[in-house]
């Protein structure tokens, strides 16, 4: 009887295999990884009768991505992407473009995993900080060449290619030029206070934050929940105004002649823990999403927010009118005895587009070509004319008076601010981690500005190992 | 007879005891029913409605997020893949759980504790210690990215709940069936499925329903296993209604509605059955 039992079941698990096999219309047999995604490549055009299939050979590029195409209307960059790709695939319709896209943080979670095996897709998105680990692994190709041939290459602004450069070669073209720390002021709210302009010393500023919190206005709205908002967007630029541009340099670079015990680091640390418990933010800064409080700013709840220039295009799609006129844009103050240069922000490029080392010669130029056209000086002038943005490629004679308010404000700024490196892209991502999660608990007051500094530094000794 | 006295006790009980425990009861009920009602009611508001007060009512009953998320996203695409990938691994989850379950808890055969120590280990593991792992091995197998990809780890953790509740069951079903069944000339496999099973449905349901809720809802391997964009499921679609600086929250809401549906009408389809077998569950496991 037993064996009766075990028979059927057997067969059943057999036939449930079974169907589950032979729905793939090609299962690889192929102990080769590369072939395996190529032949689950050419299982799309069969599954999508509608599909054109140009010649017997068609190439397939694949990229993943986190530019969402929903969220096109309201992101700058998003919208540069995708007007860059549909123009290369109506120039080159016999070309199949596989996209997979997903939102930011899951993108970066995926893309590590893929990493992890060293299966990539041909183009895919890389963050400054990834640069050293993805090229130790191979799984970059080197873009100096196609750089050094590119037409427009003089155009590209000064050190937008810090970040993707590994030893003397590029393995990234910017796709994302960041200003991360910009200060968005309802200029009607502090003239009622009593400034007329934001103010260009830290008394004044502490001056208004208590005067905002008796009037209960949130002074500045912050969403830290997800660790990157205050370390990026403050500390980036408070702790150059501190230690100077050489002192993070050194950091960079990890040649040991900097230390994130350095007394004017712990300075810059302290000032960060003296804001939040003077209450600068939001209560909720450390548990709050960016979305909600950059809304608080844009309902004008908030009588300002720190955050990067990304934040522009959210407030002129999101914000309520009164606000979207009266918003100014400022740097932060310069600090009493620091070592940075006044009129200065943290800025550079963010994130990068890379490509997969390639096997076949003719598709590697095919994928250069797009890569190139995806981050090169067009993507730049289409962000520049159409939204006046700061873009990798430096694009002249364009037309500021169409634009929002707010931006135009931007604009004007950028003329004359020197930008300095933001911390979490050049940084070592292990280091970035430790200090994300640090500068909360700092923010938080459960940790202290030295215990803080002699964490991170303790990790950065690891990494130099 | 002492149950019957503490249930009329209760009835005829106090007054102010009474309100108490049922406060305390709607207290707790409304924490539940409130999100889903708030999700319902917000995704009928405009943004700047809802940034005003999250919690106010809509002024008007307005569809557009609806409208907005199936013109622009592949929600019903999603919820397809969502309903094969749920659908086929519960029948295994089910089938395989069942006859593990019940060879573990009516045979006494050599190696019989360590098999089922074996699968309630299975229970013990932390997904993200195996993510990595997972997408190596699905990789190189040639297993990664196709439209049964998400059914094999599906149907392997589900399994272990499945079988250790079908065991505790199965413990308490009397013998004596199987025994007049044998006696009656039915064979082994017509007892199992024709008189075994129906009297397991009841934790059966409890399995398939507490299964449906975890499948419906995975996310890290969809994530992680799946690249093509056709074969996304829903938990990974939602994503991308949050943008990476702001987030238009009502539509979002109106694409978490339209998710949780189908959970919501499959539990009051089978809410009887569904707090039977919950009960079942408790009792006996």
């Amino acid at each position: 009887m037993k064996k009766k039992l075990a028979a059927v079941l057997m067969s059943s698990v057999l036939a449930l295999s079974l169907t589950a096999c032979g729905g793939g219309e090609t299962t690889s047999t192929d102990s080769n990884g590369e072939q395996q995604t190529q032949e689950v490549q050419q299982q799309q055009p069969a599954e999508q009768p509608t599909e054109e299939k140009a010649g017997n050979e068609q190439v397939e590029i694949t990229i993943t991505h986190f530019n969402i195409e929903e969220q096109r209307e309201q992101t700058a960059d998003y919208d540069g992407f995708y007007t860059m790709l549909e123009a290369w695939q109506e120039a080159h319709p016999d070309v199949k473009i596989t996209q997979s896209v997903l939102a930011t943080a899951d993108y970066e979670t995926k893309i590590q995993a893929q990493a992890a095996v060293g299966d990539m897709p041909d183009l895919f998105c890389v963050k400054g900080s990834w640069f050293k680990n993805f090229v130790s692994s191979d799984l970059l190709a080197p873009m100096s060449g196609a750089i050094e041939a590119y037409e427009h290459k003089d155009a590209f602004r000064e050190g937008v290619f810090d970040a993707a450069t590994v030893g003397n070669e590029i393995y990234g073209i910017p796709i994302q030029f960041s200003v991360s720390s910009l200060v968005y002021y309802n200029a009607p709210m502090w003239e009622e206070i009593g400034y007329s302009e934001f103010p260009a010393t830290w008394d004044e500023i502490y001056d208004a934050i208590d005067k905002f919190n008796e009037k209960g206005i949130t002074p500045f709205s912050l969403g830290n929940l997800d660790k990157w908002p205050a370390e990026s967007c403050i500390l980036s630029a408070l702790g150059d105004r501190y230690t100077g541009n050489e002192w993070t340099n050194n950091i960079i670079a990890n040649n040991g002649q900097s230390s994130f015990t350095d007394p004017e680091f712990v300075s810059a640390l302290e000032h960060l823990q003296n804001m939040a418990q003077r209450g600068a933010f939001n209560a909720d800064f450390n548990t709050s999403p960016t979305g909600p409080a950059a809304e608080l700013y844009n309902q004008g709840q908030a009588a300002a927010t720190i955050n990067g220039f990304w934040n522009l295009a959210n407030i002129n799609a999101n914000a309520t009118d009164e606000v979207k006129a009266n918003t100014k844009i400022a740097i932060l103050p310069t600090v009493e005895g620091g070592k940075g240069a006044a009129g200065s922000t943290s800025g550079g490029c963010g994130w990068y587009m890379g490509m997969a080392p390639q096997e076949d010669p003719e598709k590697a130029a095919l994928v250069e070509d797009l890569l190139m056209h995806l981050g090169g000086y067009e993507y730049s002038v289409f962000l520049t004319e159409k939204y006046g943005l700061v873009a990798p490629s430096v694009v002249e004679g364009v037309d500021v008076s169409t634009f929002p308010p707010a931006t135009q404000e931007y604009i004007k700024l950028m003329q004359n601010v020197q930008l300095t490196p933001i911390y979490d892209i050049l940084m070592d991502a292990s280091v970035i981690e430790v200090m994300n999660s640090d500068v909360q608990e700092l923010m938080n007051g459960s940790k202290d500005a030295q215990t803080v500094a002699e964490e991170i530094q303790a990790e950065l000794d690891n990494v130099g190992k | 007879m002492r149950k019957k006295d503490i249930t009329e006790k209760t009835y005829h009980g106090n007054l102010p005891a009474k309100i108490l425990v049922n406060l305390v009861l709607m207290i707790f009920s409304i924490t539940c029913i409130f999100p889903a009602i708030w999700l319902f009611y917000s995704s009928m508001k405009t943004k700047s409605e809802f940034f005003e007060n999250p919690v106010s009512l809509p002024s008007a009953l307005d569809f557009s997020n609806y409208i907005n998320v199936l013109q622009k996203s592949d929600m019903l695409l999603w919820m397809k893949n969502t309903a094969r990938n749920t659908f086929l691994s519960l029948i295994l989850i089910l089938l395989i759980g069942f006859v593990v379950g019940y060879f573990v808890a009516r045979f006494d055969f050599k190696g019989r504790k360590l098999l089922y120590a074996y699968f309630l280990l299975g229970m013990l593991i932390p997904i993200h210690a195996i993510m990595i792992p997972m997408y190596i091995l699905f990789t190189k197998a040639g297993l990664g990215d196709s439209w049964y990809t998400l059914i094999f780890p599906y149907t392997a953790f589900g399994i272990p709940i499945s079988v250790f509740l079908v065991e505790s069951y199965v413990q308490n079903v009397p013998r004596e069936l199987e025994e007049a069944a044998a006696i009656d000339g039915s064979s082994f496999s017509r007892t199992l499925f024709s008189i075994i099973l129906p009297v397991c449905k009841p934790i059966l349901v409890t399995i398939g329903i507490i299964q449906f809720f975890a499948l419906w809802n995975e996310f890290t391997y969809s994530l992680i296993l799946l690249s093509d964009e056709r074969l996304k499921t829903i938990s990974v679609g939602l994503t991308i209604f949050k943008g990476q600086y702001s987030t238009d929250y009502p539509q979002m809401m109106a694409a978490m509605f339209m998710a949780i549906l189908p959970a919501i009408i499959l539990y009051f389809t089978f809410s009887k059955q569904i707090i039977k077998g919950m009960v079942a569950g408790a009792v006996k496991g």
